[in-house]
């Protein structure tokens, strides 16, 4: 059986061997998805504009490194994430020196960078859920990002985060319980014990 | 009792529903155009520097050449340089004519 082409990882092996179109039509590809990955992990909306430029900046300058190890879209998602949890970081680093008092961890970004027009337009459910989002440990929420929004297999968000897929079920596990928690209002009483 | 492999089957299907009503993610008009600034400035960054560095490089061993190869010009004497240059040979002829004057008569004074 032949495995099926990947078009994306075609577009980026022709963009290695010089072919700068290849990365324009890949760009209109991806960059809906480098976006999503980033406002999911981030929140806020300009924020997560800069975190997916840079993403797709670090795309661009891959163009020597690149090697078709995995899936291109896998290889995508490793590089967002990586990026996103670490302009997390920056984010914390720079609201400690500005002299925020340290909010708890599960208050995370919601309280560095809340959209409040989003906020507004959106129904109390999606609201809730954004909160819910964002209150979980950034692994934790590069796994549902991933496995929800993404479409992935427990294999690819395995991948994707470089931990095995055991570990991945773990942490999925314990994001279903801390959103379960979040979303209780919503969720009918069945769906809030644990398988 | 099999373990839920995939990630619908782990979070639960009502769980999977209402995360489903997350804000749905919109990208600002000006992302495409901001990101294209971005992506021209780093093509002529890639592109542009090594060729401009290589011109710089040859002008500046041309210039090297140019200074070693030949003399530097004595600036123009001014007007001030003459009349200083003038009394100095007045003086030593005033100088050369006490010698011929005191070998005359024979003996220093």
């Amino acid at each position: 059986m032949t495995e099926a082409i990947d078009p994306e990882q075609e577009l980026m092996l022709r963009f290695q061997r010089g072919d700068e179109v290849a990365f324009d039509l890949l760009y209109r590809r991806i960059r809906g998805v480098v976006f999503r990955i980033a406002l999911r992990m981030l929140r806020e909306q300009q924020t997560s504009e800069e975190a997916a430029q840079d993403i797709l900046m670090r795309v661009y300058k891959a163009r020597r490194s690149y090697r078709p190890q995995v899936r291109f879209r896998t290889w995508l998602h490793r590089v967002a994430i990586n990026h996103c949890i670490n302009e997390r970081k920056r984010l914390w680093r720079r609201f400690e020196f500005l002299g925020g008092a340290t909010p708890p961890e599960d208050r995370a970004l919601a309280d560095i960078g809340y959209d409040p027009h989003a906020a507004a337009e959106g129904s109390e459910l999606s609201r809730a859920v954004g909160d819910a989002l964002a209150a979980l440990p950034p692994r934790q929420r590069a796994a549902v990002v991933l496995a929800r929004y993404e479409g992935c297999t427990m294999a690819e968000v395995a991948e994707a985060l470089d931990i095995s897929v055991g570990a991945a079920k773990v942490l999925l596990h314990r994001a279903r319980a801390q959103l379960a928690k979040h979303l209780s209002p919503f969720l009918l009483p069945a769906a809030q014990e644990a398988p | 009792m099999s373990t839920p492999e995939e990630p619908r089957e782990l979070l639960g299907d009502p769980l999977w529903d209402a995360l489903g009503h997350a804000e749905e993610p919109e990208l600002s008009d000006s992302f495409d155009a901001a990101f294209q600034g971005r992506l021209r400035a780093e093509r002529s960054r890639a592109w542009g520097l090594p060729a401009a560095s290589g011109v710089a490089v040859m002008a500046l061993a041309a210039g090297l050449l140019l200074t070693l190869g030949t003399p530097e010009p004595a600036p123009p004497s001014t007007d001030l340089d003459l009349v200083a240059d003038l009394e100095l040979v007045e003086n030593l002829a005033l100088l050369s004519d006490l010698d011929v004057l005191m070998a005359w008569d024979g003996a220093a004074p």
